[in-house]
């Protein structure tokens, strides 16, 4: 599971980083605006779900087959590069939803599955991490302010939603702790009640597992 | 936009549900037939229809033998995608091989992952059967087949074979560098789920294990989070 949990952390962390960048960015450009949700509920809200590896992808995609469909689109999914795993789970999983869909053209259109450079290998060694970290993180701003002109297009997006591994019991994960310490995340899921006393603004929903 | 319509696959053994996935995933199908085609176990092929609804259960289903091999009894090793020898070592000591027979334990099927120690395939005296391979997309079918899992303490592993309801002993890497991989092993342990050990205690913890004790893990829900979400987008909850 270590390696597992690495990688999940060094794919989402340029992620989380660029996230919270352009979201600075975004808050400063429209501050005191507040993002219309009646305008979110006729269409739906474009949705970055970033995937690990492993376990951490299962997780997550507990949380997608239950999501409505309708609401979260279009879907992007983000994996790392040398992740061949997780994106192949998530396309396997859009292509059942097309096969009962009725407008199947629209239905391929709502997901769209994206490939990240990783900040750091396993066993990587932490001086030519910076370097791939920098490149990582200047790919995910990248691929976050290409997803976002359709964002401001008045669909809303504003809320990231941050849910801490089942590996994760007594303590956060590297990405977990920076969010919720800079309470980036709107909403912070823990899938253990005792990280959630530890961590009293996150939230414990059951576990996903 | 019409909400999409679920399959979901369950299988019903003594009128508990071993088995349940929303269809398909990797293995799903090719499990479920084998299933099938060996004994007589129910299968329901159920619609999911509408948002949120619960998947109700044909509770009437039929019931049947799902493991009809009862002379085998294979222990399966499972490292991942990790590199793992101080495991792969120790399941091929004399020592725990003999406490496998001692427990009425047939077959040694180890995944050896990117470890480089090879494994001998003859054991002691001979009667433990021992075969390895390195990786496999199947390794779903490894478990269910397996009557003991011995696995790494990743979190894909572990949440694999307990949902088949597969007695399971993790073991942890102690080599790891940031070891917070035993946290999840330990307290699904502390809740009785599976025996957690380490390399070297790997032999007492099979002479010594009661499967007996071991209580069926509940999976999770994913539907409070969902529900959360959608409650703070200003989604009406349904």
């Amino acid at each position: 599971m270590g390696p597992d949990v690495s990688m999940a952390v060094y794919c989402a962390f340029p992620v989380l980083v660029s996230l919270l960048v352009v979201r600075f960015a975004y808050v400063m450009y429209h501050s005191g605006h507040l993002p219309s949700k009646l305008s979110t509920s006729a269409a739906g809200m474009r949705s970055l779900i970033v995937l690990g590896s492993g376990g951490h992808t299962a997780e997550m995609m507990n949380v997608v087959t239950t999501l409505q469909k309708d609401r979260f689109t279009p879907r992007y999914y983000v994996a790392a590069l040398t992740d061949n795993m997780s994106l192949q789970k998530a396309q396997v999983y859009e292509q059942s939803l097309v096969r009962v869909e009725v407008d199947k053209e629209e239905a391929v259109e709502n997901a769209q599955f994206m490939q990240i450079y990783r900040s750091r290998e396993v066993g990587q060694s932490y001086i030519t991490s910076i370097a791939t970290t920098l490149l990582a993180t200047s790919h995910a701003i990248w691929i976050i302010i290409r997803i976002r002109p359709q964002v401001v297009l008045g669909l809303g997006w504003s809320s990231i939603f941050y849910i801490e591994s089942i590996a994760r019991v007594k303590k956060l994960s590297l990405s977990g702790l920076l969010l919720y310490k800079l309470r980036i995340a709107d909403q912070f899921f823990v899938q253990w009640p005792q990280l959630q006393q530890k961590y009293p603004r996150a939230c414990y929903a059951g576990r996903l597992m | 936009m019409v909400a999409p319509r679920e399959r979901a696959l369950v299988v019903v053994y003594r009128g508990v549900v071993e088995y349940s996935s929303i269809f398909p995933f990797p293995g799903v199908k090719e499990r479920i037939y084998r299933l099938v085609s060996s004994a007589p176990c129910a299968i329901s092929r159920l619609n999911r229809g509408g948002r949120g609804a619960d998947l109700h259960l044909a509770s009437r289903a039929g019931e049947g033998i799902l493991m009809g091999d009862r002379e085998r009894r294979t222990v399966f090793v499972t490292v991942g995608t990790t590199c793992f020898d101080a495991l792969v070592k120790t399941v091929d000591s004399p020592q725990v091989k003999e406490a496998l027979l001692q427990k009425g334990y047939t077959d040694l099927v180890i995944q050896m992952g990117r470890g480089t120690y090879v494994p001998s395939k003859i054991s002691g005296d001979g009667t433990l059967q021992v075969d390895y391979f390195t990786f496999s997309p199947s390794i779903a079918d490894y478990i269910w087949h397996a009557s003991l899992v011995i696995s790494h303490a990743g979190s894909g592993s572990i949440f694999e074979t307990l949902r088949h309801s597969k007695p399971l002993i993790v073991v942890v890497n102690e080599d790891l560098m940031d070891n917070h991989q035993s946290e999840l092993a330990e307290e699904l342990a502390t809740r009785r789920h599976l025996f957690c050990a380490r390399p070297q205690t790997l032999g007492e913890t099979i002479q010594e294990m009661d499967i007996g004790t071991l209580t069926p893990y509940v999976p999770g829900d994913a539907k409070p989070v969902v529900s959360l979400i959608n409650k703070f987008l200003g989604f009406p909850d349904d």
